[in-house]
């Protein structure tokens, strides 16, 4: 054993209960591969689902009246509050998925998105339980020929759901933010 | 460690549900405000339309026709009439005449009978009764296309049979009617 060797432990062991710091996308910024792969996965589901409710707003906001006749079909909401709902929920899937994909306010967007994405799934169920197994969801487009079958979209929103309570988890459960974080 | 868990949790908790309402908060107010500032913008308050998904515009460009008026539109041949209901009620019984685009195959069902319609003319529109029924919407989609002069038929289908005017069909209970 060389002298260099001898000493090296002590001049680069690093102080064993610093904190790593953490980003934006409320994965700790610590070195190596497992920062590398936990930081991309974050992006990749913040991304993803961003695009999701920012896509799925587009055409509910061109077409209010459309979506307004699908939030009919679903015979849950009563009549007078079926405007109001058709016009305020596609600019809040707007602000949430801004957020998402800004990074600004992580944990509060992503419970948003989880909890329209339960909304969602507790609508198909009901429309499914009250035998409209043809269901046009609205989730996506407004249009007469945007219907799916209405298990295959609960799947779809099973996943989408799983994302969202995922990076809600990854965002939040860090108690700790770092000064100027607009977590 | 722990303890700055329970802390960051009880500040974090109020925080989230502030942040949360905040972009709730700014989504409603940009979404009343699009929707304002938008011609066929929806009524937020109720009771300014009777049926959801219509406009103060849209709604106001609709006429409505009474039984007797569509019979005698229908008479005189003045009108083309448009049944709503799905086609296995269609086929069922009908009014004499009328085409069949039912909401929920329009797209296809007014590309095949688009020749049949005339957007500068009267059309009355009829589905099962219900006021904001599908005939409502077919209403919309067919003002969307340029028609202009529209009249939704009060009472729908049942108020017209109930009349005791023609009807066509294979289990028709009235009169056997010819198309106008």
């Amino acid at each position: 054993m060389t002298a260099r060797e001898t000493l090296a432990p002590q001049v680069a062991s690093p102080a064993p209960e610093a904190e790593p710091e953490s980003d934006s996308t409320g994965v700790p910024a610590g070195d190596g591969l497992r920062r590398s792969a936990s930081w991309w996965l974050n992006l990749a589901l913040r991304v993803g689902i961003a695009a999701v409710f920012l896509w799925a707003a587009v055409d509910k906001i061109a077409h209010p009246d459309r979506f307004a006749d699908i939030i009919t079909d679903y015979r849950i909401l009563p009549a007078c509050l079926v405007n109001p709902f058709a016009v305020v929920l596609p600019w809040v899937e707007i602000a949430v998925g801004l957020c998402l994909l800004l990074g600004l306010w992580l944990p509060a967007s992503s419970l948003l998105a989880t909890g329209m994405t339960v909304m969602f799934m507790i609508a198909i169920t009901w429309a499914l339980a009250q035998g409209y197994a043809d269901l046009h969801c609205g989730c996506f487009t407004t249009s007469q020929e945007g219907r799916g079958e209405a298990w295959g979209l609960l799947w779809r929103d099973g996943i989408l759901l799983a994302a969202c309570a995922w990076l809600f988890w990854r965002t939040w459960r860090r108690p700790v933010c770092p000064a100027g974080s607009l977590r | 460690m722990m303890a700055r868990l329970r802390e960051a949790s009880g500040e974090g908790l109020l925080g989230l549900a502030a942040r949360c309402a905040v972009i709730v908060a700014v989504a409603c107010v940009v979404a009343v405000g699009v929707n304002a500032a938008r011609l066929g913008g929806l009524p937020l308050l109720p009771g300014e339309v009777p049926c959801p998904g219509v406009s103060r515009v849209l709604w106001g460009r609709f006429d409505h026709a009474e039984p007797k008026e569509a019979r005698r539109l229908w008479q005189e041949a003045s009108a083309a009439f448009v049944d709503a209901r799905p086609h296995e009620e269609y086929i069922f019984n009908h009014i004499p005449g009328a085409v069949n685009l039912p909401y929920r195959k329009f797209s296809s069902s007014f590309a095949e009978n688009e020749s049949l319609l005339a957007p500068t003319g009267v059309v009355v529109i009829y589905g099962d009764g219900k006021p904001c029924g599908d005939h409502l919407r077919v209403a919309k989609l067919l003002a969307e296309r340029g028609f202009t002069k529209i009249k939704l038929l009060d009472g729908g289908y049942p108020a017209w049979e109930a009349g005791g005017y023609p009807v066509q069909g294979g289990h028709a209970r009235g009169e056997t009617g010819v198309a106008p």
